[in-house]
């Protein structure tokens, strides 16, 4: 399993700035997970960032891990492919504890990431994010004729829904063929 | 390879709310499925229906105004009235699709050289199929505003607009009220009998034949009201015309009515233009009086006849008058009248004004003389001011 320090450079503690040291809090060290998608490259990632992930933030509030038990049990989301977990680290890395902008020009244009990308995100319920990428996705289509729409949505014509349609009907149909051909062999 | 329609449905909510409906309209003719989706998930509130506007085809006034061309009709979705009101989609009937010169369409935009956000590019051969009617058409872009017009042949012209109304209130789950603005002397784009909630004249300094009206009436029956500024007639409308029983009428243009034929109209409100002479509207007005005064009409609220210049003193000949009495009816009448608003031009094109407005109060009836219904009891008031007959007829609502 290979490793790569996502947001490192972000856990460095802040310098105290022109607040009286007696009236500063005391520095709490900021604490780090580790996740991995289907590629198993582990972002160690701040908790401070991943808080912009509902799901993630649920998962880790109540865990108190320490540094070492939490790099021993890297947070495995099988279902997102490596580069796109990558963009969302880098997103949450990007704006943690910062105000979110209302545009976000670095989303990624082509269509099969960006539609990964929104899948990734609402599976990891980030809202800002989520609401920059169905924004882009929007994008894809303006100025563009129903044709256009549907080859960049990849909208099947109605012609290809019925005939997908008719196909599921006729694999169900054999599915429950077989079973009840099944159930009857069983009895006997 | 995902899919748009396998998205969660949290997903295509959000990528509906980013997307306008022109966006969506479109969207919608990809397929049926698509349609369905954005029918379960996508909806604008508030509205207050559509609107159909036709571009003015009266020379002097799109020489001036230049600011729809004079083929182009456009269907817009109703907000507010104002500013929030979205244009959703816009068609042209052409001869033929297939030498249609898209530079042409565009020159007046090239002209004002604004800036082009959207490509001017024909997108050709788009076939669909709306309510079972089967379209053939062009399509291109607004390239400043990237608002759609499709371009058909000229056989779609009666079916489509009333069709594409339809299918857009199905879709977005409007108000299925429809507004238009039109001109008189085209009704093209009325198929057959045709509700329409609000109808707009647009001006014209050409004057029409008054038959034209009755067919216009006969095909689109007006549930509220017709308004009109300039529109004149060679004549006036027939006696059976559909025009009288529309409810609100606002015509400010010579021809239309004779002041001897004002009590065929049966609806609530109308403000109506005459240049009856003198003696004749008086004798004429009288006449209307004294037919309210006999007949059980209790739908009419407020007539105004603009255009009247005699004297009240013969108004009300054989007609038992009084003065305001506080105890009978208050000093002000409450106007119910839909005309806020009459399609007007400006340098800047076409558009809505306050549709009455007089300069003075002329709902005061302080100073206006009553008339009394012997038969139940409806109080009218009656006054002149300015060359302008009002009468205000005080339901019990008002009292």
């Amino acid at each position: 399993m290979s490793s790569t320090e996502q947001g490192t450079s972000s856990a460095a503690p802040a310098e105290p700035t022109t607040a009286p040291e007696s009236a500063a809090a005391p520095e709490v060290p900021e604490s780090f997970y580790y996740v991995h998608g289907k590629d198993k490259v582990v972002h160690k990632v701040s908790a401070g960032a991943l808080q912009h992930s509902a799901l993630i933030h649920g998962m880790i509030s109540n865990l108190g891990y320490t540094e070492e038990q939490a790099k021993a049990n890297p947070f495995p989301f099988e279902n997102i492919d490596g580069d796109i977990l990558q963009m969302v680290v880098d997103w949450c890395n990007q704006h943690k504890g910062k105000p979110t902008p209302p545009e976000d020009t670095n989303l990624p244009k082509q269509k099969e990431k960006l539609f990964d990308l929104v899948l990734a995100v609402n599976y990891l319920e980030i809202k800002e994010l989520l609401t920059y990428c169905c924004k882009q996705v929007a994008m894809m289509v303006k100025g563009k004729s129903p044709e256009e729409i549907r080859e960049i949505w990849m909208i099947p014509t109605d012609a290809e829904d019925e005939a997908a349609e008719k196909e599921a009907k006729k694999r169900a149909g054999k599915e429950a063929a077989g079973e009840t051909a099944a159930a009857a062999g069983d009895a006997k | 390879m995902v899919k748009f329609l396998s998205l969660p449905y949290l997903v295509k909510d959000l990528v509906f709310k980013e997307m306008e409906p022109r966006e969506l309209l479109l969207l919608s003719l990809c397929s049926k499925r698509v349609q369905k989706s954005i029918k379960q998930q996508f909806r604008i509130e508030p509205n207050k229906g559509f609107r159909i506007t036709c571009g003015n085809n009266s020379p002097e006034s799109y020489k001036i105004y230049r600011y729809q061309d004079v083929d182009e009709k456009r269907l817009e979705l109703i907000v507010d009235h104002k500013e929030n009101d979205k244009k959703v989609i816009n068609w042209k009937y052409v001869n033929s699709l297939d030498n249609l010169d898209l530079l042409k369409e565009f020159k007046f935009l090239n002209d004002l050289n604004v800036k082009k956000m959207f490509d001017i590019e024909l997108k050709s051969g788009f076939i669909f199929e709306i309510n079972g009617l089967r379209c053939r058409c062009s399509i291109s872009f607004d390239p400043e505003s990237g608002i759609p017009t499709l371009y058909f042949e000229k056989n779609m012209m009666k079916k489509w607009p009333m069709e594409l109304h339809k299918y857009c209130v199905d879709l977005f789950r409007t108000n299925s009220d429809l507004e238009m603005i039109m001109n008189l002397n085209d009704s093209s784009d009325l198929h057959e009998p045709q509700t329409i909630k609000d109808l707009y004249l647009h001006t014209s300094f050409e004057n029409l034949n008054p038959k034209i009206a009755d067919e216009v009436f006969e095909k689109a029956i007006v549930q509220n009201s017709l308004t009109l500024i300039k529109q004149d007639l060679e004549g006036y409308v027939s006696d059976d015309s559909k025009f009288w029983k529309i409810p609100n009428v606002l015509v400010r243009s010579k021809g239309w009515v004779h002041t001897r034929d004002l009590f065929r109209f049966t609806g609530k409100n109308a403000y109506f233009f005459t240049m009856s002479g003198p003696r004749s509207i008086t004798q004429d007005m009288n006449a209307f009086l004294k037919h309210w005064l006999s007949s059980d009409n209790t739908t009419l609220e407020t007539i105004i006849v603009c255009g009247y210049f005699s004297s009240t003193e013969d108004l009300f000949d054989g007609i038992q008058t009084s003065r305001w009495d506080p105890e009978k009816r208050p000093a002000r009448y409450v106007s119910n009248t839909p005309f806020k608003r009459s399609l007007s031009y400006t340098a800047a094109g076409s558009v809505f004004l306050p549709g009455l407005n007089f300069g003075f109060d002329y709902l005061d009836c302080t100073n206006a003389i009553d008339i009394v219904r012997e038969s139940d009891g409806l109080i009218a008031s009656v006054k002149r001011r300015d060359s302008i007959f009002f009468m205000f007829v005080w339901h019990s609502k008002l009292l």
